[in-house]
């Protein structure tokens, strides 16, 4: 029983894996070509596993400030 | 016995040269006799400047006729990654969307070689764009392995570590956004240096993730890799991130030893990595060996696990490299070689929640990294886990088949330098990292010195390089 739980779960986790996929490559507009579209889905797959590590470990009060410094993007340059 | 001309140091051929021992147009003939040779077996050039480099060396020997001095490296061959803008010369990226392209100026490395009389040899293999490769699907062969032609060179400045490994230049330019010097460099068996976020200007060069992007040679030795970042390093006005602070003299500590130096070793970050081959760890704990004979202090440290490094590093560079590409994607898909398409695309994938998330771990770990190595003068860790896979182990279903942990300081900017530190059996180089303080490159490069003082003897020219005199 407990394995078919498991097994169902990894079947829907696929199905949102892959409406994930087609709605993010509609949004960005993209038409993935046939031979192509296996390989990028599988970088996908690993790249939601690197998405979920980023998670780790923040806390609320940690703040990119390294993407905007005022000092320099006001800087005269000559 | 004479020393082969390629196996003289930059700052040994400059000696010679100013003493006219040698002419410059000597060690260009020499090093296109060696490219002639050896080119069609590693295809590391796109594009030989054959007859530019033939003027190039005729000026410099002119300056040294009538005392002019410009540089160290007046009247040495060099080449270019072909992602650097050139003016006049074709300018590709390794890729059909610009295969035609000529720039109209050079770029502030290219700048700063001609500045001092140097003898520009030509244009070098790539990945696509800095990412998609070792790839035959696209107009040019991918580079190949001088120490074995079945394996890679690593990537993505593969013709740069072919080219020096080879001895066809003693230095050549790379760029590095995940570890695209220091894996050719391990893989070749050569020295490459990432150096700090900031220190060479990036002006001219084609950018795969412009906050991960760094400018750096591959050379022969640590002394000419010192030397050719004291060429192109300072500040550039028209470079956004250059930063504004005067170069130190790099080669300073060279000869100085390590004793009493500071090492810390996050051993964490490879020893149980599965990718890890017996003969890189034992490599690895020989070098560290070495160093603590020589005085050094070495001690094992705690830091966040590379696997963080990795996904951090990989989620921004996969979003800025999207960015740029992005309507070529959505118009010219196929133009893209099929690995370029499948790693570059994945920045299409990613929320801006992710990004922002990615850029606050980059902070942490940055604070990370540096809080260590206040207690210590560098980090040293493996480079690439194991010799150079063979390009059947790489490609499109197995695009990760080149384990490096080099991502970690582009995440952090600090510089990382990747030497050779012997051959493992199968015959192909093995490798270490040593990592410094931000604009400490000197110690860097002073501690990869001794090291190399130590192990060097083990690393000949490969095989198909020996009988070339």
């Amino acid at each position: 029983m407990a394995k078919q739980e498991t097994l169902v779960a990894l079947e829907q986790d696929e199905d949102n894996i892959l409406r994930e996929f087609d709605a993010l490559a509609s949004r960005a507009q993209l038409q993935i070509p046939d031979d192509r579209r296996a390989g990028l889905l599988n970088g996908y797959r690993e790249l939601r596993h690197m998405v979920a590590l980023l998670r780790n470990d923040l806390t609320p009060d940690l703040e990119p400030a390294s993407t905007f410094d005022i000092a320099a993007v006001a800087k005269v340059r000559s | 016995m004479t020393v082969p001309l390629h196996d003289l140091s930059i700052a040994q051929a400059g000696k010679q040269l100013r003493a006219g021992e040698i002419t410059s147009r000597q060690l260009t003939e020499h090093a296109l006799s060696l490219l002639d040779a050896f080119d069609d077996r590693i295809h590391a050039f796109i594009t030989v400047t054959r007859e530019r480099a033939l003027a190039d060396a005729s000026v410099a020997d002119r300056d040294f006729a009538n005392g002019v001095d410009r540089g160290p490296m007046q009247g040495i061959p060099f080449a270019l990654k072909d992602i650097y803008d050139t003016a006049g010369i074709l300018t590709t990226c390794h890729s059909k969307l610009r295969q035609h392209n000529v720039p109209a100026h050079d770029s502030a490395v290219a700048e700063k070689f001609a500045a001092q009389g140097a003898v520009l040899l030509g244009k070098l293999s790539t990945h696509e764009f800095a990412l998609g490769g070792p790839s035959f699907d696209l107009p040019w062969p991918p580079a190949r392995n001088p120490w074995n032609q079945d394996h890679i060179t690593g990537g993505s400045s593969s013709g740069s570590g072919a080219a020096v490994s080879a001895g066809i230049v003693r230095v050549a330019m790379g760029s590095d956004t995940g570890g695209s010097i220091r894996g050719p460099a391990a893989y070749c068996g050569v020295v490459g240096i990432k150096p700090t976020f900031g220190l060479v200007s990036r002006r001219g060069v084609f950018p795969l993730s412009p906050s991960l992007d760094h400018c750096g040679p591959l050379a022969w030795t640590v002394e000419d890799a010192a030397l050719a970042l004291d060429v192109v390093a300072g500040h550039d006005p028209r470079d956004p991130s250059s930063a504004e602070r005067a170069s130190p003299d790099f080669l300073a500590g060279l000869g100085r030893g390590v004793e009493g130096l500071r090492i810390a070793v996050p051993r964490h970050f490879f020893a149980k990595d599965p990718d890890l081959s017996a003969e890189t760890a034992a490599a690895i704990d020989d070098a560290l060996a070495k160093l603590e004979s020589m005085g050094a202090v070495v001690e094992d440290v705690r830091l966040p696990d590379y696997e963080l490094f990795a996904a951090c590093g990989r989620i921004i560079m996969f979003s800025e490299a999207f960015s740029i590409h992005e309507n070529d994607f959505r118009t010219r898909a196929l133009d893209f070689g099929k690995l370029t398409y499948m790693r570059m695309g994945l920045g299409a994938f990613i929320t801006a929640s992710d990004l922002t998330q990615a850029h606050r771990l980059r902070r942490k770990l940055t604070q990370s990294v540096n809080a260590t190595l206040r207690n210590y003068d560098v980090i040293v860790t493996a480079s690439a886990l194991s010799t150079a896979p063979r390009f059947v182990e790489a490609g499109p279903r197995n695009p990760a088949a080149s384990p490096l942990q080099s991502m970690s300081f582009n995440v952090t900017g600090n510089p990382a330098m990747s030497m050779p530190i012997g051959l493992a059996s199968n015959a192909l180089p093995m490798s270490i990292q040593i990592v410094g303080k931000p604009f400490d490159e000197a110690m860097v490069f002073r501690i990869g010195a001794a090291l190399e003082s130590q192990v060097r003897h083990d690393l000949e020219r490969p095989p198909m390089c020996r009988s070339s005199g």
